[in-house]
C-alpha cells in the first residue's frame, strides 16, 4: 500500500492534517509551543519528553498537550472538551 | 519554651516536604498577573496550586508558571475533572510537565455545587498513590472517606469546609472537628469555603493543620491585603489551637477576686 502523504490527526480535539512521519517535536514547533513546560499525551498516553523524538504521528492519532493555567479549587472546562468553533476553523486552516 | 517559639517550630509536613507556612493558595480569578504576585507575597504562603489544561492552538500563550516565584511549591491540579479517569490522565500529564509527584486530586461531581465525587475520587487517589504520587484528595467533610483516603496512601486530606468559591465560611465545625479527634495523626487541610480572616482562624483553631483558598484573597478589593490578613489569621489560629482554649460556660465566671470588694 502506498503511504499516505498526509495524516489526519486530532490536536486538543481540533482536526489537522499534518505531514506523514511526523514527529512530537516537529508537531510542537509547528504550532509554535514552547517545548518547556507542556506534557503531551499520545492516545490517552503520556508520552515522556526523551521519548518524544521516537515517535512519528500516525492516520487518526489522539494528541493532546497541555500548560499550567491560574487555578485554585475550581472548575474550568474539562480536559476533554472539543469546541466545534476550533474544529471548523482548524480545518479550513489546514487547506 | 514560649508559646511563639514552640510554632516557630512548628512545621507543616507533607510527603517528606516541610513548610513553615500553613496557607496553600491558588492563582486563579486574579486580575492581572502583578496582583497575584503581590498576593502571594504577602500571603507567605509556600505552596500555590495551578490547573492543567489544553494548550491554545494558533494563538501563542504565554507561559503561566513564568509568573511565578521560582521558590513556590507548584501543586498542580486536577480541577475541572468529573471522573476518576480525566483526573489520573491529568495527574500523569502533570507530572510529565512538572516533574514533581504532588497532585492535589479533585473529581468534581456535580456543576452547581462542585461536590467532590468522593467514590471516583478514592478510585483515583488508589491508582495514583499505587503510582507513586503523593495524592492530596479534596473531598466531603466526611471521616470514614478520610480514612479510606489514607489507607488509600494520601499523605494528607482535604475536607471541604463550604462550596468552592462560596465564601461561606467554615458550615462544618463538627465534622471538622470530628475529624481532628478521630485521626489525631493525619495531617487535614481544609480546602474551599474561607471568605475572610476569621474564617481560616477558625478552621485552624478546630485544628486543621492547613488551609487552602484561593477565591477569598482573589476576589477581594485589595487582594494582597486579604492575603496578609490571611497569613495572620493562620497563624493566629495555629497558636489558639496549640494553646488550648477555655471551656465554654453557660455563665458568667468573675475574673477580679470577689472578696475584699469595697462595700
Amino acid at each position: 500500500m502506498r503511504p499516505l502523504k498526509f495524516l489526519h490527526i486530532h490536536v486538543n480535539g481540533e482536526l489537522r492534517e499534518v505531514d506523514n512521519d511526523l514527529s512530537l517535536p516537529k508537531l510542537v514547533s509547528l504550532l509554535n509551543l514552547k517545548p518547556e513546560q507542556i506534557a503531551i499525551e499520545l492516545n490517552k498516553t503520556v508520552v515522556r519528553r526523551a521519548q518524544w523524538e521516537n515517535i512519528r504521528l500516525r492516520e487518526a492519532d489522539q494528541v493532546e498537550i497541555v500548560h499550567f493555567v491560574g487555578g485554585g479549587s475550581d472548575s474550568y472546562p474539562q480536559i476533554t472538551q472539543i469546541t466545534t468553533v476550533q474544529l471548523r476553523h482548524s480545518i479550513s486552516k489546514s487547506n | 519554651m514560649s508559646t511563639v517559639a514552640q510554632a516557630k517550630s512548628d512545621r507543616l509536613e507533607i510527603g517528606g516536604r516541610t513548610f513553615t507556612s500553613r496557607l496553600i493558595i491558588g492563582t486563579g480569578k486574579y486580575r492581572s498577573f502583578e496582583e497575584m504576585k503581590e498576593a502571594h507575597r504577602a500571603s507567605g504562603a509556600e505552596m500555590v496550586t495551578v490547573a492543567v489544561r489544553r494548550v491554545p492552538l494558533d494563538r501563542s500563550s504565554e507561559s503561566f508558571l513564568d509568573h511565578l516565584n521560582p521558590s513556590l511549591q507548584i501543586l498542580p491540579n486536577t480541577a475541572g475533572c468529573y471522573t476518576a479517569e480525566e483526573a489520573i490522565r491529568t495527574a500523569r500529564l502533570a507530572r510529565e510537565a512538572l516533574d514533581t509527584d504532588l497532585i492535589k486530586l479533585e473529581v468534581i461531581g456535580d456543576q452547581t455545587t462542585l461536590f467532590p465525587d468522593n467514590e471516583q475520587t478514592l478510585e483515583a487517589a488508589r491508582i495514583l498513590a499505587k503510582e507513586g504520587f503523593v495524592v492530596l484528595p479534596y473531598f466531603t467533610d466526611d471521616l470514614i472517606m478520610a480514612r479510606k483516603l489514607l489507607d488509600a496512601g494520601c499523605p494528607a486530606v482535604m475536607p471541604l469546609a463550604a462550596p468552592i468559591g462560596s465564601g461561606l465560611g467554615i458550615q462544618n465545625p463538627a465534622n471538622l472537628r470530628i475529624m481532628r479527634e478521630q485521626l489525631p495523626d493525619a495531617t487535614i487541610i481544609v480546602d474551599a469555603g474561607v471568605g475572610t480572616a476569621s474564617d481560616a482562624a477558625i478552621a485552624m483553631e478546630l485544628g486543621a493543620d492547613a488551609v487552602l483558598m484561593n477565591t477569598a484573597i482573589a476576589e477581594a478589593r485589595d487582594s494582597a491585603k486579604m492575603a496578609e490578613a490571611m497569613k495572620l489569621a493562620i497563624e493566629a489560629g495555629r497558636l489558639a489551637y496549640l494553646a488550648g482554649r477555655m471551656q465554654r460556660r453557660l455563665y458568667a465566671s468573675a475574673s477580679s477576686p470577689l472578696s475584699g470588694v469595697v462595700r
